[in-house]
């Protein structure tokens, strides 16, 4: 199977005022673990299980995701980082901008901290529910 | 958890270099129907999205997200758009 050895970790560390990470989705812990489970098959070499998420200065960015990357969720969570940090999470600044893996080398470990870190759960106000299958454009 | 049933699971949240979510062919419903330019329902929680498969490397597919609900862009679903 072929695998890539690490992600694509960003040479500027993570800026000082980049003190929120916000996903898309509640805190499931099954979801959690089968999305950190396929990021770990795909990077196996960096020997860590990792979670997508962005980072955001403060609440108009976190407003500004839910608007474009965060659109297809009706809540999103948000977390301050240095709590995720004092969590045990690395915060690792991977791919584009504003891209981060929340990182752990234990799955179990990593879904609990998670699960565990003080957050706030925001409403989505451009997310658009599916209201069956007879819409039409 | 979303009741929509996805053709490919898959975080929406994720991104690599190129910039868009990714996941495993073999993660597929019917990895038959993963084909480039084919548009399918992709998701994981209670998230869902039409999106149309960009690329296939190896075991990892690619795809461009539509805004919006399912129920939206349906019609778009199955068809195949290279």
């Amino acid at each position: 199977m072929p695998t890539e050895p690490t992600p694509r970790v960003r040479r500027a560390p993570i800026p000082d005022e980049a003190v929120l990470v916000v996903r898309g989705d509640e805190l499931d812990p099954a979801v959690l673990s089968a999305d950190a489970e396929r990021f770990h098959r795909r990077f196996r070499s960096w020997g860590r299980y990792g979670v997508s998420a962005f980072l955001a200065n403060d609440d108009a960015e976190v407003d500004a995701l839910c608007e474009t990357r965060l659109r297809q969720w009706a809540i999103a969570v948000v977390f301050e980082r240095s709590a995720l940090e004092a969590n045990g999470i690395d915060v690792v600044p991977t791919f584009r901008t504003p891209h981060v893996t929340l990182a752990h080398a234990e799955l179990e470990e990593l879904v609990e901290r998670l699960t565990s870190c003080e957050h706030r759960v925001v409403v989505n106000p451009y997310h658009e529910a599916d209201i069956g299958p007879l819409e039409t454009p | 958890m979303s009741d929509t049933p996805v053709d490919l699971v898959l975080d929406l949240n994720s991104e690599d270099d190129t910039g868009l979510p990714w996941g495993f062919v073999d993660e597929a419903s019917d990895p038959s129907r993963i084909r480039e330019g084919a548009w399918i329902v992709v998701g994981s929680g209670t998230a869902r999205a039409v999106a149309q498969v960009a690329d296939i490397e190896g075991e990892i597919v690619h795809v461009r997200p539509l805004p919006g609900p399912v129920s939206r862009h349906r019609h778009l679903v199955g068809h195949n758009v290279a």
